[in-house]
């Protein structure tokens, strides 16, 4: 009898646990709203309304006119929040993104090989921990100048040195196990050793921080953005107009409020597609 | 015939979730005279060490639920005492050697230290910390540990003077049952022999009575008087040591278990392993738990759980006899 | 007499720690003749597993020569190694950590064909795991499950598989019995041996039980901190063991047999010693009952007692 290949079902397996799970399903569902308000942020509301400044309709509460009121410089809170996500969630899942790329690569190559190359990897990564993050990034920043391709990058290379500690570590307890010289017994390649037996099993902790991360990128980026070192007013973006609502805390909290309430909702939703995947990707916790 | 030191009469437990229910043991009744040794036999999951945590009432309280019987211990039902009581006993008159001495022992306090602790926990005399001392330094002694390495930490030890360590901390008391599970399985033979030499001569001297599990046939033989066989949570075949090993009826799971070992005298060309694997626990078969493997199955053994059949101090659990 | 297989000659594992060198593997010699076994049997730490390692070039041997088919492999380069390696396979003992938890069990048969390129079609790797999960013995229906559905007995089938899928010549067998129960353990004996009865295959059985060493080899050799102490045939070593340690080690077994008890054997004192940077001599004198000044002077080579008994004891008799 022929076995047919399942490397073809693998993804949809995956995705067919990840649906048995509703708290990854409302994270999903989140994203996807946020995903969908990014993209058609001009349809909805031009980009004029975010940056327009006029002091008749300074610091208003939510109407009808502004849905989520309007700020110090009389700016449509609604709007801004529309097109800052665009920068908002660009900068948390570039900069994720790249950096988990970097540091797995570094990781797995300083917790594989060990020895020499570890050693210069790390000593490496230790140089850059020592530097407080948004320092470094402040660094950077001044040397390349600021925008928004610059801030990436800042953001990038200071979230570089964590994930390559947390995939060495990982893989460290990994290359231990009797499975990896199972497969060097058969002649496996060094590379096909990292990518089909060593990532996956590294999987869980590597996205946990992925989804983490995030939403701390982002609030990186709202404070560099703060001082002036990151996204130029009057360009909108979530950390940006936190940081500006500071002011208003007490007399208007909802400049606040909207906001903060979308960097805290894509944050928890990344979690819990997070916590799905990691679930979906481990064959263990197969129903 | 002596007083028995336990009775245990059909004792059920199972481990609950919401998801499943594992019944770890079912029903099994056995008792141990004073001063005597009773080994239990049997695979992963017989429900050996489900057996000797419930003795200590030890068993993982959100999950394990004893669902009938009584655990006698000199008369005193342990499964009715309160906690108080329980703290009492264990580790004074009940004690257990667990399985590896290697995460047995808290590696950050000195042997010293941790003998000591069971003394001064159970210290009914109230004996100052001098007396305290010395007690320490005999019982490490008597284990064959020089005294002068009581500063010792746990890592400098090889894994047999751990197990050494461990014995130690479980006779400090002087206790009347000793529990050992797996004493020897994680050391090597020489090791192993130096250690149950040790814990018989102990045994001998301080009159405590023993509980040995084990899954090693060979340990058995030279150790116990009294030997229980279970499987799938159940007592199959139980009986003196004479009975088990020289007898010529038993349970068809004892006859697979010794056919299973390749025989140091004789040369054997194959071995006659029992066909299949142990039944789920959570989903045991009907009648008999050994049918579905069990080469001399009858249509009775798949409907009806077998009833002992008794010869002298021999009982069987099937229904052949 | 068959041909040899596998020849060790003075091979040599010394692994570097902080306090000096940890001799592993210390000047060993043993030679398998094709389609044997040899048992290798030692307490944790004589480096028993190393030395089947160290032969797989898994671990790169401090000194010495491996010669397989008659060739030295310690002189093959990488390329030429991963080559003549799909001749010689390994099974481990923890068929828990042994396999990879991501891959299905038909996944883990076919990694050894896949990264070998055996075959130019998925479909006839494919036909061949079927074909080997028949011979080891598990279900079809077990293709696409994990291996943490599985029991250790049908873990360690497909760690036989696996070992089995580039059709080796020689497989060491790292105490692949160890974790199992007795009754699984007799299973996976017995395949092995009918394995090598059908394939012609050759073991190396590490193992530290000695009832089993018996049960599978052919001849056995006995290992005491690195050294080889004692070579025989099984049956002139269960017989007439000529080396103290060996002597000691059998009557150190538990017999399931009460008959034995009352005669109480003397029981071996003392521990085994460090391996780190050993003193010459006897490394068994610290603990041997007949220890003489002689034992500690210099390390003794092996020498032949009687056709095929080979022991490095200088009490032994010709």
């Amino acid at each position: 009898m022929e076995i047919k290949s399942k490397k073809r079902s693998k993804a949809a397996e995956v995705w067919r646990r990840m649906k048995k799970s509703r708290t990854a399903m409302l994270g999903l569902a989140i994203l996807v709203v946020f995903a969908a308000v990014s993209t058609f942020a001009s349809v909805i509301t031009p980009y004029k309304a975010a940056t327009q400044q006029s002091a008749k309709v300074r610091l208003q509460p939510p109407s009808a006119e502004h849905y989520f009121g309007t700020d110090g410089f009389g700016r449509d809170v609604f709007a801004r929040i529309l097109h800052g996500s665009r920068v908002s969630l660009t900068i948390g899942l570039v900069t994720t993104f790249i950096s988990t790329l970097i540091g797995g690569f570094l990781g797995s190559a300083a917790g594989y090989y060990g020895g020499r190359l570890d050693n210069v990897i790390m000593r490496l990564m230790d140089v850059f921990m020592c530097i407080p993050t948004v320092l470094l990034a402040l660094a950077i920043i001044a040397a390349l100048g600021p925008g928004m391709r610059n801030l990436l990058i800042a953001i990038t290379l200071s979230n570089i040195p964590s994930f390559t500690r947390l995939v060495r570590s990982v893989i460290l307890t990994l290359v231990e196990q009797d499975f990896i010289e199972a497969a060097r017994s058969y002649s496996t390649p060094d590379f096909r050793i990292i990518v089909k037996y060593v990532l996956p099993n590294a999987m869980g902790p590597i996205i946990v921080q992925a989804t983490m991360s995030i939403a701390s990128m982002m609030l990186l980026a709202a404070g560099l953005s703060f001082i002036g070192m990151g996204i130029q007013p009057p360009a909108p973006e979530w950390g940006a107009m936190l940081s500006e609502a500071r002011e208003y805390m007490r007399t208007e909290p909802y400049l606040l409020f909207f906001p903060g309430m979308c960097i805290l909702l894509s944050a928890l939703a990344l979690n819990l597609v997070g916590d799905g995947l990691r679930d979906a990707l481990d064959p263990k916790l197969r129903d | 015939m002596s007083e028995n030191l336990l009775e245990i009469k059909n004792l059920t437990v199972a481990y609950e979730t919401d998801l499943e229910t594992i019944r770890a043991v079912n029903n099994i009744s056995f008792s141990l005279e004073r001063g005597s040794t009773l080994g239990i036999v049997g695979e992963t999951g017989a429900g050996k060490t489900t057996t000797a945590l419930s003795i200590l009432r030890l068993l993982p309280e959100r999950t394990a639920k004893i669902k009938s019987g009584s655990i006698l211990f000199k008369g005193e039902n342990l499964l009715s005492c309160p906690e108080s009581r329980m703290l009492k006993i264990r580790g004074a008159r009940i004690s257990m050697i667990f399985q590896d001495p290697m995460t047995a022992l808290n590696p950050i306090l000195t042997i010293e230290d941790q003998i000591g602790e069971t003394l001064r926990f159970h210290n009914a005399e109230n004996r100052p910390n001098a007396k305290i001392a010395a007690k320490v330094e005999e019982t490490l002694e008597m284990v064959g540990i020089p005294a002068s390495r009581k500063k010792d930490y746990p890592h400098q030890l090889s894994g047999g003077m751990k197990q050494r360590v461990v014995i130690a901390i479980a006779l400090a008391c002087e206790p009347e049952l000793l529990i050992a599970d797996e004493p020897t399985t994680a050391l090597d033979v020489t090791i192993q022999a130096q250690v149950l030499a040790m814990i018989e001569e102990l045994k001998t001297r301080l009159d405590t009575s023993m509980i040995m599990i084990t899954h090693d046939l060979g340990v058995v033989a030279q150790t116990c008087d009294d030997v229980c066989v279970m499987y799938a949570g159940e007592v199959i075949e139980i009986g003196s040591a004479e009975d088990i090993f020289t007898a010529p009826a038993h349970h068809p799971y004892t006859v697979g278990l010794f056919g299973s070992l390749p025989n140091l005298k004789a040369e054997t060309a194959r071995l006659n392993p029992i066909a299949g694997l142990m039944p789920d626990p959570t989903d045991l078969p009907k009648g008999c738990k050994f049918s579905p493997r069990c080469p001399r199955r009858m249509d009775v053994c798949e409907e009806k759980e077998p009833a002992a059949f008794v010869n002298g101090t021999h009982s069987i659990y099937c229904h052949l006899f | 007499m068959s041909d040899t297989l596998v020849e060790t000659k003075d091979l040599k594992k010394y692994f570097k720690v902080p306090a000096g060198f940890l001799h592993a593997v210390d000047g060993v010699d043993v030679k398998i003749d094709a389609g044997r076994t040899l048992g290798v049997v030692g307490e944790s730490g004589c480096g028993k597993s190393t030395l089947g390692r160290t032969i797989l070039r898994l671990t790169e041997p401090t000194g010495g020569a491996v010669f397989f088919e008659g060739a030295n492999i310690l002189e093959y380069d990488k390329k030429k190694m991963s080559v003549e390696r799909c001749k010689m396979q390994i099974i481990f003992q923890d068929p828990y950590s042994s396999l990879n938890p991501r891959m299905s069990v038909q996944e883990l048969i076919a990694e050894p064909l896949i990264v070998n390129k055996v075959y130019d079609k998925k479909t006839k790797v494919y036909n061949e795991v079927s074909k080997l999960m028949d011979i080891v013995g598990l279900a079809e229906r077990l293709a696409g499950a994990y291996p943490h559905e599985l029991d250790g007995g049908r873990r360690q089938r497909i760690g036989v598989a696996r070992a089995l899928a580039l059709k080796p010549k020689f497989i060491v067998c790292d105490e692949p019995v160890s974790a199992l129960d007795v009754s699984i353990q007799a299973q996976i004996l017995n395949l092995l041996m009918d394995l090598q009865a059908e394939m012609g295959l050759t073991y190396m059985f590490i193992t530290h039980d000695l009832s089993v060493v018996k049960h599978i080899s052919n001849e056995i050799a006995v290992m005491y901190l690195g050294k080889c102490v004692e070579r025989a045939s099984s049956q002139e070593l269960f017989t007439a063991p000529a080396h103290p340690y060996t002597q000691a080690l059998l009557s150190a077994i538990p017999v399931p047999d009460i008959a034995m008890r009352k005669k109480k054997a003397e029981v071996l004192g003392g521990e085994v010693a460090s391996p780190v940077n050993p003193p010459p001599g006897c490394r068994f004198a610290v603990r041997c009952p007949r220890v003489r000044s002689e034992c500690i002077a210099s390390d003794a080579p092996l020498k032949e007692i009687s056709p095929g008994h080979f022991t490095n004891c200088i009490l032994a008799k010709y």
